[in-house]
Protein backbone atom coordinates (compact mmCIF):
# COMPACT_ATOMS: atom_id res chain seq x y z
CA UNK A 1 0.00 0.00 0.00
CA UNK A 2 1.06 3.41 -0.77
CA UNK A 3 1.59 6.00 2.28
CA UNK A 4 1.98 9.68 1.55
CA UNK A 5 2.88 11.86 4.01
CA UNK A 6 2.25 16.00 4.29
CA UNK A 7 4.32 18.27 5.71
CA UNK A 8 2.43 21.73 7.02
CA UNK A 9 5.03 24.13 6.08
CA UNK A 10 5.20 23.03 2.49
CA UNK A 11 1.72 21.86 2.08
CA UNK A 12 3.19 18.71 -0.09
CA UNK A 13 3.17 14.97 0.26
CA UNK A 14 5.77 12.22 -0.10
CA UNK A 15 5.00 9.14 -1.72
CA UNK A 16 6.61 5.66 -0.81
CA UNK A 17 7.17 3.24 -3.49
CA UNK A 18 5.86 0.23 -2.09
CA UNK A 19 8.76 -1.64 -4.46
CA UNK A 20 11.37 0.42 -2.64
CA UNK A 21 14.01 -1.83 -0.84
CA UNK A 22 13.28 -2.62 3.16
CA UNK A 23 14.82 -0.70 5.31
CA UNK A 24 14.35 2.91 3.21
CA UNK A 25 13.58 5.68 5.15
CA UNK A 26 11.62 9.13 5.16
CA UNK A 27 13.47 12.19 5.39
CA UNK A 28 13.05 15.35 6.86
CA UNK A 29 15.40 17.30 4.29
CA UNK A 30 13.42 19.61 2.23
CA UNK A 31 12.74 19.78 -1.63
CA UNK A 32 12.11 22.99 -3.01
CA UNK A 33 9.62 23.54 -5.65
CA UNK A 34 9.80 25.47 -8.59
CA UNK A 35 7.04 25.69 -10.88
CA UNK A 36 8.06 26.67 -14.20
CA UNK A 37 5.75 28.79 -16.76
CA UNK A 38 4.40 26.34 -18.96
CA UNK A 39 6.07 25.16 -22.67
CA UNK A 40 6.47 28.12 -24.55
CA UNK A 41 5.54 28.04 -28.13
CA UNK A 42 8.86 27.67 -29.00
CA UNK A 43 9.71 25.14 -26.91
CA UNK A 44 6.50 23.54 -28.24
CA UNK A 45 7.48 24.22 -31.69
CA UNK A 46 11.25 22.23 -31.31
CA UNK A 47 8.88 18.91 -30.54
CA UNK A 48 6.54 19.77 -33.47
CA UNK A 49 8.03 21.84 -36.13
CA UNK A 50 11.07 22.04 -37.66
CA UNK A 51 10.98 19.14 -40.33
CA UNK A 52 14.87 19.33 -41.07
CA UNK A 53 15.49 17.29 -37.76
CA UNK A 54 14.85 13.82 -37.49
CA UNK A 55 11.66 13.54 -35.37
CA UNK A 56 13.24 11.29 -32.73
CA UNK A 57 16.39 13.39 -32.21
CA UNK A 58 13.81 16.86 -32.10
CA UNK A 59 12.37 14.66 -29.38
CA UNK A 60 14.72 13.55 -27.48
CA UNK A 61 16.22 17.30 -27.26
CA UNK A 62 12.71 18.48 -26.38
CA UNK A 63 12.87 16.07 -23.45
CA UNK A 64 16.32 17.37 -22.07
CA UNK A 65 14.80 20.95 -22.50
CA UNK A 66 12.28 20.15 -19.99
CA UNK A 67 13.61 21.72 -16.47
CA UNK A 68 12.53 19.45 -13.61
CA UNK A 69 9.84 20.81 -11.74
CA UNK A 70 11.17 19.86 -8.47
CA UNK A 71 14.79 21.28 -7.31
CA UNK A 72 16.93 20.51 -4.29
CA UNK A 73 17.32 23.29 -1.84
CA UNK A 74 20.73 24.99 -2.07
CA UNK A 75 20.98 24.65 1.21
CA UNK A 76 21.51 20.51 0.98
CA UNK A 77 23.60 19.14 -1.97
CA UNK A 78 23.87 16.47 -0.29
CA UNK A 79 20.86 15.23 -1.82
CA UNK A 80 19.69 14.67 -5.46
CA UNK A 81 16.05 14.52 -7.50
CA UNK A 82 16.20 12.50 -10.72
CA UNK A 83 13.11 13.57 -12.60
CA UNK A 84 11.33 10.27 -14.36
CA UNK A 85 8.17 11.91 -15.21
CA UNK A 86 6.49 15.12 -15.59
CA UNK A 87 2.69 16.28 -15.94
CA UNK A 88 0.71 19.50 -16.63
CA UNK A 89 -2.60 19.08 -15.35
CA UNK A 90 -5.59 21.33 -16.20
CA UNK A 91 -8.82 20.51 -13.98
CA UNK A 92 -11.56 19.52 -15.85
CA UNK A 93 -14.57 18.93 -13.02
CA UNK A 94 -14.41 18.20 -9.12
CA UNK A 95 -16.91 15.81 -7.78
CA UNK A 96 -17.24 14.19 -4.42
CA UNK A 97 -13.87 12.61 -3.32
CA UNK A 98 -12.21 13.41 -6.76
CA UNK A 99 -11.47 15.51 -9.44
CA UNK A 100 -10.66 14.81 -13.04
CA UNK A 101 -7.94 16.34 -14.82
CA UNK A 102 -6.09 16.28 -18.40
CA UNK A 103 -2.74 15.18 -18.22
CA UNK A 104 -0.16 16.37 -20.90
CA UNK A 105 3.00 14.92 -20.52
CA UNK A 106 6.17 17.71 -20.12
CA UNK A 107 8.64 14.95 -20.44
CA UNK A 108 7.55 13.48 -24.08
CA UNK A 109 4.54 15.68 -25.37
CA UNK A 110 4.49 13.60 -28.27
CA UNK A 111 2.81 11.14 -26.07
CA UNK A 112 -1.12 10.96 -25.82
CA UNK A 113 -2.43 13.37 -23.39
CA UNK A 114 -4.39 11.18 -20.57
CA UNK A 115 -7.22 11.81 -18.78
CA UNK A 116 -7.14 10.59 -15.05
CA UNK A 117 -9.38 10.75 -12.19
CA UNK A 118 -7.15 11.69 -8.82
CA UNK A 119 -8.49 11.35 -5.00
CA UNK A 120 -8.93 15.01 -3.31
CA UNK A 121 -6.55 13.23 -0.45
CA UNK A 122 -3.45 12.91 -2.52
CA UNK A 123 -4.04 16.67 -2.94
CA UNK A 124 -2.34 18.82 -0.28
CA UNK A 125 -4.58 20.91 2.19
CA UNK A 126 -2.39 23.97 0.93
CA UNK A 127 -3.53 23.67 -2.53
CA UNK A 128 -7.04 22.44 -2.19
CA UNK A 129 -8.53 26.21 -2.23
CA UNK A 130 -6.54 26.00 -5.73
CA UNK A 131 -8.57 23.00 -6.88
CA UNK A 132 -10.72 24.72 -9.67
CA UNK A 133 -11.87 23.53 -13.10
CA UNK A 134 -9.69 25.37 -15.09
CA UNK A 135 -6.41 25.17 -13.10
CA UNK A 136 -3.34 23.89 -13.54
CA UNK A 137 -1.32 21.38 -11.49
CA UNK A 138 2.44 19.95 -11.84
CA UNK A 139 2.60 16.35 -10.98
CA UNK A 140 6.14 15.46 -10.70
CA UNK A 141 7.18 11.64 -10.20
CA UNK A 142 11.07 10.88 -9.50
CA UNK A 143 13.93 9.78 -7.29
CA UNK A 144 15.31 10.90 -4.52
CA UNK A 145 18.85 10.22 -3.87
CA UNK A 146 20.65 10.88 -0.43
CA UNK A 147 24.71 11.08 -0.28
CA UNK A 148 24.46 8.43 1.13
CA UNK A 149 22.97 6.37 -1.87
CA UNK A 150 19.46 6.14 -0.51
CA UNK A 151 17.06 6.08 -3.49
CA UNK A 152 13.87 6.56 -2.51
CA UNK A 153 10.67 7.04 -5.27
CA UNK A 154 8.61 10.62 -4.68
CA UNK A 155 5.61 12.16 -5.76
CA UNK A 156 4.28 16.00 -6.02
CA UNK A 157 1.45 17.30 -6.88
CA UNK A 158 1.45 20.69 -6.84
CA UNK A 159 -0.87 23.73 -8.03
CA UNK A 160 0.15 26.29 -10.37
CA UNK A 161 0.22 29.91 -8.14
CA UNK A 162 -1.17 32.31 -11.11
CA UNK A 163 -1.63 35.96 -10.52
CA UNK A 164 -4.76 37.18 -9.62
CA UNK A 165 -6.95 39.76 -11.61
CA UNK A 166 -7.37 43.65 -10.74
CA UNK A 167 -9.68 45.30 -10.59
CA UNK A 168 -8.16 47.39 -12.67
CA UNK A 169 -6.87 44.70 -15.13
CA UNK A 170 -11.15 43.53 -15.46
CA UNK A 171 -11.98 47.16 -15.97
CA UNK A 172 -9.82 47.25 -18.85
CA UNK A 173 -10.51 43.92 -20.02
CA UNK A 174 -14.41 45.48 -19.74
CA UNK A 175 -13.41 48.48 -21.87
CA UNK A 176 -11.84 46.41 -24.63
CA UNK A 177 -15.15 43.96 -24.88
CA UNK A 178 -17.05 47.23 -25.17
CA UNK A 179 -14.45 48.80 -27.99
CA UNK A 180 -14.47 45.48 -29.96
CA UNK A 181 -18.35 45.00 -29.93
CA UNK A 182 -18.92 48.34 -30.97
CA UNK A 183 -16.30 47.82 -33.85
CA UNK A 184 -17.44 44.68 -35.14
CA UNK A 185 -21.24 45.92 -34.85
CA UNK A 186 -20.12 48.82 -36.88
CA UNK A 187 -22.89 51.63 -38.48
CA UNK A 188 -25.77 49.07 -38.74
CA UNK A 189 -28.23 46.73 -36.76
CA UNK A 190 -29.16 43.82 -38.71
CA UNK A 191 -27.97 40.81 -38.57
CA UNK A 192 -25.49 39.83 -41.24
CA UNK A 193 -22.82 42.35 -42.07
CA UNK B 1 -12.70 4.87 -53.32
CA UNK B 2 -9.54 6.25 -52.92
CA UNK B 3 -9.92 8.85 -50.34
CA UNK B 4 -8.30 11.30 -52.39
CA UNK B 5 -11.05 10.85 -55.07
CA UNK B 6 -12.97 14.24 -54.82
CA UNK B 7 -17.24 14.04 -54.96
CA UNK B 8 -18.91 14.84 -58.42
CA UNK B 9 -20.64 18.34 -58.78
CA UNK B 10 -23.80 17.50 -58.05
CA UNK B 11 -22.84 14.93 -55.32
CA UNK B 12 -23.25 15.93 -51.80
CA UNK B 13 -20.67 14.96 -49.23
CA UNK B 14 -20.19 15.53 -45.49
CA UNK B 15 -16.33 14.36 -43.76
CA UNK B 16 -16.69 14.31 -40.47
CA UNK B 17 -13.60 13.88 -38.41
CA UNK B 18 -12.86 13.57 -34.43
CA UNK B 19 -9.54 11.95 -32.44
CA UNK B 20 -10.77 11.07 -28.75
CA UNK B 21 -11.28 15.19 -27.85
CA UNK B 22 -12.11 17.18 -31.02
CA UNK B 23 -14.91 17.78 -33.95
CA UNK B 24 -14.56 18.52 -37.64
CA UNK B 25 -17.12 18.33 -40.25
CA UNK B 26 -16.05 19.62 -44.15
CA UNK B 27 -19.20 19.50 -46.57
CA UNK B 28 -19.24 19.65 -50.37
CA UNK B 29 -21.61 22.30 -51.93
CA UNK B 30 -21.84 21.24 -55.21
CA UNK B 31 -19.79 22.46 -58.11
CA UNK B 32 -16.00 22.02 -56.29
CA UNK B 33 -17.57 24.50 -53.28
CA UNK B 34 -17.41 23.43 -49.57
CA UNK B 35 -17.66 24.63 -46.20
CA UNK B 36 -15.96 23.64 -43.05
CA UNK B 37 -17.83 23.49 -39.98
CA UNK B 38 -15.55 23.73 -36.56
CA UNK B 39 -11.79 22.78 -36.40
CA UNK B 40 -9.69 19.99 -35.21
CA UNK B 41 -6.13 19.35 -35.94
CA UNK B 42 -4.31 15.95 -37.46
CA UNK B 43 -2.15 13.94 -35.21
CA UNK B 44 0.91 16.16 -35.44
CA UNK B 45 -1.11 18.36 -33.87
CA UNK B 46 -0.20 21.02 -36.38
CA UNK B 47 -2.24 21.27 -39.41
CA UNK B 48 -6.48 21.46 -39.12
CA UNK B 49 -7.62 18.11 -40.79
CA UNK B 50 -9.74 20.12 -42.87
CA UNK B 51 -6.82 21.77 -44.96
CA UNK B 52 -5.03 18.73 -44.80
CA UNK B 53 -7.82 16.44 -46.41
CA UNK B 54 -9.17 19.33 -48.97
CA UNK B 55 -5.58 19.76 -49.72
CA UNK B 56 -5.21 16.07 -50.45
CA UNK B 57 -8.50 16.55 -52.84
CA UNK B 58 -6.94 19.03 -54.74
CA UNK B 59 -8.94 21.67 -53.65
CA UNK B 60 -7.94 25.11 -53.68
CA UNK B 61 -9.18 26.46 -50.03
CA UNK B 62 -8.78 30.22 -51.04
CA UNK B 63 -11.03 29.96 -53.55
CA UNK B 64 -13.11 26.72 -52.97
CA UNK B 65 -14.04 27.18 -49.14
CA UNK B 66 -17.26 29.33 -49.69
CA UNK B 67 -18.14 28.88 -46.19
CA UNK B 68 -16.54 28.20 -42.18
CA UNK B 69 -18.94 28.18 -39.70
CA UNK B 70 -17.91 28.05 -35.65
CA UNK B 71 -21.17 25.99 -34.15
CA UNK B 72 -19.80 27.03 -30.46
CA UNK B 73 -16.41 28.00 -28.20
CA UNK B 74 -15.74 25.23 -27.00
CA UNK B 75 -12.13 23.67 -27.06
CA UNK B 76 -12.92 20.99 -28.77
CA UNK B 77 -14.06 22.07 -31.91
CA UNK B 78 -12.23 25.18 -32.48
CA UNK B 79 -8.36 24.22 -32.56
CA UNK B 80 -6.71 25.34 -35.78
CA UNK B 81 -10.04 27.58 -37.04
CA UNK B 82 -7.75 30.60 -37.29
CA UNK B 83 -5.38 28.65 -39.72
CA UNK B 84 -8.53 27.10 -41.71
CA UNK B 85 -9.96 31.15 -41.95
CA UNK B 86 -6.86 32.42 -42.86
CA UNK B 87 -5.83 30.34 -45.56
CA UNK B 88 -9.89 29.94 -46.91
CA UNK B 89 -9.62 34.00 -47.55
CA UNK B 90 -12.80 33.71 -50.04
CA UNK B 91 -14.96 32.27 -47.49
CA UNK B 92 -17.64 33.60 -45.05
CA UNK B 93 -17.56 33.18 -41.48
CA UNK B 94 -20.58 32.43 -39.25
CA UNK B 95 -20.46 32.30 -35.86
CA UNK B 96 -23.38 32.16 -32.92
CA UNK B 97 -25.74 35.66 -32.28
CA UNK B 98 -25.72 34.65 -28.82
CA UNK B 99 -21.72 35.66 -28.57
CA UNK B 100 -22.68 38.87 -30.23
CA UNK B 101 -22.32 40.72 -26.38
CA UNK B 102 -19.77 43.07 -24.87
CA UNK B 103 -19.85 40.15 -22.36
CA UNK B 104 -18.37 37.63 -24.04
CA UNK B 105 -16.08 40.07 -26.46
CA UNK B 106 -14.58 40.87 -23.13
CA UNK B 107 -14.06 37.19 -22.03
CA UNK B 108 -12.08 37.28 -25.13
CA UNK B 109 -9.86 40.46 -24.71
CA UNK B 110 -8.95 38.33 -21.43
CA UNK B 111 -7.08 36.18 -23.71
CA UNK B 112 -4.00 37.95 -23.30
CA UNK B 113 -3.89 37.76 -19.72
CA UNK B 114 -5.00 33.84 -19.59
CA UNK B 115 -2.22 33.35 -21.91
CA UNK B 116 0.01 34.10 -19.38
CA UNK B 117 -1.40 30.59 -17.49
CA UNK B 118 -2.90 28.76 -20.46
CA UNK B 119 -1.51 28.26 -23.67
CA UNK B 120 -4.01 26.76 -25.65
CA UNK B 121 -7.00 29.03 -24.20
CA UNK B 122 -9.74 28.84 -27.15
CA UNK B 123 -10.10 32.66 -26.83
CA UNK B 124 -7.24 33.29 -28.33
CA UNK B 125 -8.06 31.64 -31.80
CA UNK B 126 -11.14 33.78 -31.35
CA UNK B 127 -9.47 36.71 -31.17
CA UNK B 128 -7.23 35.49 -34.34
CA UNK B 129 -10.31 34.92 -36.10
CA UNK B 130 -11.59 38.29 -35.24
CA UNK B 131 -8.06 40.08 -35.98
CA UNK B 132 -8.20 37.85 -39.41
CA UNK B 133 -11.75 39.07 -40.56
CA UNK B 134 -10.86 42.76 -39.79
CA UNK B 135 -7.76 42.83 -41.46
CA UNK B 136 -9.77 41.86 -44.55
CA UNK B 137 -12.13 44.80 -44.42
CA UNK B 138 -9.67 47.73 -43.49
CA UNK B 139 -11.44 51.17 -42.78
CA UNK B 140 -13.92 52.41 -40.38
CA UNK B 141 -16.64 49.79 -41.67
CA UNK B 142 -17.89 46.90 -39.72
CA UNK B 143 -15.25 44.10 -39.98
CA UNK B 144 -16.82 41.45 -38.20
CA UNK B 145 -18.47 37.58 -39.10
CA UNK B 146 -20.26 37.88 -41.86
CA UNK B 147 -23.05 36.10 -39.90
CA UNK B 148 -23.84 36.37 -36.19
CA UNK B 149 -26.27 32.68 -36.97
CA UNK B 150 -29.79 32.75 -35.25
CA UNK B 151 -32.64 30.63 -36.13
CA UNK B 152 -34.15 30.72 -39.55
CA UNK B 153 -30.97 32.29 -41.07
CA UNK B 154 -29.98 31.33 -44.48
CA UNK B 155 -26.17 31.30 -44.79
CA UNK B 156 -25.18 29.64 -48.11
CA UNK B 157 -27.17 29.61 -51.58
CA UNK B 158 -25.33 27.80 -54.64
CA UNK B 159 -26.16 28.57 -58.08
CA UNK B 160 -29.53 28.02 -59.21
CA UNK B 161 -27.90 24.79 -60.79
CA UNK B 162 -27.08 23.33 -57.74
CA UNK B 163 -30.27 24.03 -55.60
CA UNK B 164 -27.91 23.65 -52.33
CA UNK B 165 -28.65 26.21 -49.30
CA UNK B 166 -27.29 26.21 -45.69
CA UNK B 167 -29.66 27.20 -42.97
CA UNK B 168 -29.12 28.13 -39.78
CA UNK B 169 -31.63 26.07 -37.13
CA UNK B 170 -30.10 27.59 -33.77
CA UNK B 171 -29.74 29.09 -31.71
CA UNK B 172 -33.39 30.60 -30.73
CA UNK B 173 -33.86 34.13 -30.80
CA UNK B 174 -34.93 33.33 -26.76
CA UNK B 175 -31.67 31.77 -26.20
CA UNK B 176 -29.63 35.28 -27.74
CA UNK B 177 -31.65 37.29 -25.21
CA UNK B 178 -30.67 34.66 -22.27
CA UNK B 179 -27.14 34.82 -23.54
CA UNK B 180 -26.63 38.37 -23.20
CA UNK B 181 -27.22 38.84 -19.80
CA UNK B 182 -25.86 35.49 -19.01
CA UNK B 183 -22.48 35.43 -20.09
CA UNK B 184 -21.62 38.86 -18.23
CA UNK B 185 -21.58 36.20 -14.83
CA UNK B 186 -18.57 34.85 -16.24
CA UNK B 187 -16.48 37.79 -16.35
CA UNK B 188 -13.63 37.04 -13.82
CA UNK B 189 -14.00 38.91 -10.24
CA UNK B 190 -11.23 41.26 -8.51
CA UNK B 191 -8.72 38.72 -6.23
CA UNK B 192 -9.48 35.65 -8.14
CA UNK B 193 -6.62 34.33 -9.65
CA UNK B 194 -5.97 34.06 -14.07
CA UNK B 195 -6.96 30.54 -14.95
CA UNK B 196 -8.29 29.33 -18.24
CA UNK B 197 -12.41 29.75 -18.38
CA UNK B 198 -13.89 26.04 -18.10
CA UNK B 199 -17.16 26.01 -20.13
CA UNK B 200 -18.04 29.57 -20.44
CA UNK B 201 -20.22 29.15 -23.69
CA UNK B 202 -23.41 27.04 -22.98
CA UNK B 203 -24.18 24.21 -25.62
CA UNK B 204 -28.07 25.93 -26.00
CA UNK B 205 -25.71 28.64 -27.90
CA UNK B 206 -24.24 26.03 -30.80
CA UNK B 207 -25.43 26.97 -34.34
CA UNK B 208 -27.00 23.43 -35.18
CA UNK B 209 -27.45 23.47 -39.50
CA UNK B 210 -29.52 21.62 -42.26
CA UNK B 211 -27.92 21.33 -45.59
CA UNK B 212 -30.80 21.05 -48.13
CA UNK B 213 -29.93 20.02 -51.81
CA UNK B 214 -32.91 18.91 -54.31
CA UNK B 215 -33.76 15.61 -52.41
CA UNK B 216 -31.27 14.92 -49.84
CA UNK B 217 -30.24 17.11 -46.84
CA UNK B 218 -28.12 16.93 -44.00
CA UNK B 219 -28.50 17.91 -40.38
CA UNK B 220 -25.32 19.01 -38.54
CA UNK B 221 -26.20 19.02 -34.87
CA UNK B 222 -23.73 20.60 -33.27
CA UNK B 223 -23.40 20.47 -29.24
CA UNK B 224 -26.78 21.49 -29.24
CA UNK B 225 -28.80 20.38 -26.66
CA UNK B 226 -32.60 19.77 -25.66
CA UNK B 227 -33.14 22.95 -23.94
CA UNK B 228 -35.92 23.30 -20.73
CA UNK B 229 -38.62 24.61 -22.56
CA UNK B 230 -40.10 24.76 -26.02
CA UNK B 231 -37.66 28.35 -26.66
CA UNK B 232 -34.66 26.46 -26.17
CA UNK B 233 -32.54 24.10 -27.99
CA UNK B 234 -33.65 21.61 -29.95
CA UNK B 235 -37.21 21.97 -28.93
CA UNK B 236 -37.22 24.81 -30.67
CA UNK B 237 -35.46 23.59 -33.16
CA UNK B 238 -38.78 20.98 -33.73
CA UNK B 239 -41.31 23.78 -33.34
CA UNK B 240 -39.48 26.24 -35.41
CA UNK B 241 -42.02 28.20 -37.87
CA UNK B 242 -39.08 29.33 -40.12
CA UNK B 243 -36.72 26.12 -40.51
CA UNK B 244 -37.39 24.58 -43.62
CA UNK B 245 -39.37 21.77 -43.37
CA UNK B 246 -37.25 18.55 -45.02
CA UNK B 247 -36.46 15.11 -43.21
CA UNK B 248 -32.78 14.42 -43.29
CA UNK B 249 -31.09 10.96 -44.47
CA UNK B 250 -28.02 12.27 -42.72
CA UNK B 251 -26.99 12.93 -39.41
CA UNK B 252 -24.24 14.70 -37.40
CA UNK B 253 -25.35 13.21 -33.79
CA UNK B 254 -25.47 16.24 -31.55
CA UNK B 255 -22.95 16.74 -28.59
CA UNK B 256 -21.42 13.23 -29.01
CA UNK B 257 -24.29 11.54 -28.68
CA UNK B 258 -25.11 12.28 -24.84
CA UNK B 259 -28.97 11.95 -23.53
CA UNK B 260 -29.09 15.57 -23.06
CA UNK B 261 -28.94 16.72 -26.72
CA UNK B 262 -31.36 13.58 -28.10
CA UNK B 263 -34.95 14.56 -28.51
CA UNK B 264 -37.48 11.89 -29.12
CA UNK B 265 -39.07 14.41 -31.57
CA UNK B 266 -35.87 15.21 -33.77
CA UNK B 267 -35.98 11.50 -34.66
CA UNK B 268 -39.61 11.98 -35.75
CA UNK B 269 -39.59 15.43 -37.20
CA UNK B 270 -36.21 16.57 -38.44
CA UNK B 271 -34.00 12.57 -39.31
CA UNK B 272 -35.36 10.14 -41.81
CA UNK B 273 -36.11 7.19 -41.03
CA UNK B 274 -33.38 4.71 -41.43
CA UNK B 275 -30.60 8.29 -42.01
CA UNK B 276 -26.91 7.66 -41.19
CA UNK B 277 -26.10 8.89 -38.12
CA UNK B 278 -21.80 10.09 -37.59
CA UNK B 279 -20.56 11.08 -34.39
CA UNK B 280 -17.41 12.10 -32.57
CA UNK B 281 -16.17 11.14 -29.20
CA UNK B 282 -15.56 13.23 -26.34
CA UNK B 283 -12.72 11.44 -24.10
CA UNK B 284 -13.07 13.69 -21.07
CA UNK B 285 -14.49 13.27 -17.71
CA UNK B 286 -15.54 9.96 -15.64
CA UNK B 287 -17.71 8.74 -18.57
CA UNK B 288 -16.36 9.19 -22.21
CA UNK B 289 -19.05 9.92 -24.34
CA UNK B 290 -20.85 8.37 -26.26
CA UNK B 291 -21.55 5.66 -23.34
CA UNK B 292 -22.87 2.01 -24.17
CA UNK B 293 -26.32 3.38 -23.19
CA UNK B 294 -25.89 6.52 -25.66
CA UNK B 295 -24.99 3.69 -28.58
CA UNK B 296 -27.78 1.57 -27.51
CA UNK B 297 -30.55 4.63 -27.54
CA UNK B 298 -29.45 6.09 -30.61
CA UNK B 299 -29.13 2.42 -32.58
CA UNK B 300 -33.02 2.01 -31.67
CA UNK B 301 -33.36 5.07 -33.74
CA UNK B 302 -31.22 4.15 -36.76
CA UNK B 303 -29.42 1.25 -37.23
CA UNK B 304 -26.76 2.94 -39.24
CA UNK B 305 -24.59 4.52 -36.60
CA UNK B 306 -21.00 5.37 -37.00
CA UNK B 307 -17.95 7.09 -35.15
CA UNK B 308 -14.59 8.35 -35.71
CA UNK B 309 -12.72 6.44 -32.74
CA UNK B 310 -14.18 4.24 -31.41
CA UNK B 311 -13.72 3.62 -28.13
CA UNK B 312 -12.51 7.22 -27.51
CA UNK B 313 -9.41 6.20 -24.93
CA UNK B 314 -6.98 3.59 -24.84
CA UNK B 315 -4.15 2.10 -22.28
CA UNK B 316 -1.60 4.49 -21.86
CA UNK B 317 1.73 4.16 -22.95
CA UNK B 318 4.06 2.33 -21.01
CA UNK B 319 6.21 4.22 -18.64
CA UNK B 320 8.50 3.45 -15.72
CA UNK B 321 6.23 5.49 -13.55
CA UNK B 322 3.26 3.41 -14.39
CA UNK B 323 2.99 1.52 -11.13
CA UNK B 324 3.08 4.68 -8.99
CA UNK B 325 0.51 6.64 -11.18
CA UNK B 326 -2.12 3.26 -11.54
CA UNK B 327 -1.84 3.59 -7.35
CA UNK B 328 -2.29 7.50 -7.17
CA UNK B 329 -5.63 7.25 -9.87
CA UNK B 330 -8.30 6.02 -9.95
CA UNK B 331 -8.15 5.57 -13.62
CA UNK B 332 -6.18 6.67 -16.38
CA UNK B 333 -6.62 6.80 -20.02
CA UNK B 334 -5.06 8.21 -22.93
CA UNK B 335 -7.13 9.94 -25.62
CA UNK B 336 -6.36 8.85 -28.69
CA UNK B 337 -4.74 11.41 -31.26
CA UNK B 338 -5.22 9.87 -34.55
CA UNK B 339 -8.80 11.86 -36.16
CA UNK B 340 -11.03 9.14 -37.57
CA UNK B 341 -12.89 10.14 -40.43
CA UNK B 342 -16.24 9.57 -41.69
CA UNK B 343 -16.89 10.17 -45.47
CA UNK B 344 -21.18 10.13 -46.67
CA UNK B 345 -21.45 10.92 -49.81
CA UNK B 346 -25.05 11.05 -51.95
CA UNK B 347 -26.37 13.06 -55.10
CA UNK B 348 -28.51 15.87 -54.56
CA UNK B 349 -31.08 13.72 -56.03
CA UNK B 350 -30.30 10.26 -54.68
CA UNK B 351 -32.43 8.27 -52.45
CA UNK B 352 -31.55 6.53 -48.53
CA UNK B 353 -30.26 3.61 -51.29
CA UNK B 354 -27.73 5.59 -52.66
CA UNK B 355 -26.07 7.00 -49.67
CA UNK B 356 -22.70 5.48 -49.89
CA UNK B 357 -20.08 5.49 -46.60
CA UNK B 358 -16.04 5.05 -46.11
CA UNK B 359 -14.48 5.00 -43.16
CA UNK B 360 -10.98 5.93 -42.95
CA UNK B 361 -7.94 5.97 -40.10
CA UNK B 362 -10.05 3.99 -37.25
CA UNK B 363 -13.30 5.16 -38.18
CA UNK B 364 -16.00 2.71 -37.47
CA UNK B 365 -19.41 1.45 -37.65
CA UNK B 366 -21.26 0.89 -34.21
Amino acid sequence: MATTAFDGQFGRERFRDPDAPAGGHETTQPIEIGILPAPSPKALKKVQGDNDVPSTERRQEAIQDVDPLIRLTPGSPERRFHVLQQWECVVDGIEGDSFTADLLDLTDPSKPREIVEIPLIEISEADLALLLPGAVFYWILGYEITRGGQKRRVSEIRARRNPKWSQRAIDAVTKRGEELYNRLKGNGEDNST
Amino acid sequence: MAKTTPPRAVELELSLFGPGIGECLVVHLGSGYWMVVDSCLDQSGDKPVALAYLEQLGVDVSRQIKLVVVTHWHDDHIRGISQVLQRASSARFACSAAIQSKEFLALVCAHDEIKLVEHTSGFSELAEVLAILQARTPGPFRSGPDFWAIEGQCLYSGAPTDDVEVHALSPSSQTVTDSKGGLGTRLPLSGEPIRRFAGVAPHDLSVALLVKTTDMHLLLGADLENGRDDRRGWRAVVGSAVRPKVMSSGYKVAHHGSQNADLEELWTTLVAKNSRAVLTPYARGRKPRPADDDVRRIKAKTPHLYCTVWPATERPPGRNTDRTMNQMTRFRRAVSKRPGHIRLRVPFRGSLDDISIELFDGARRL
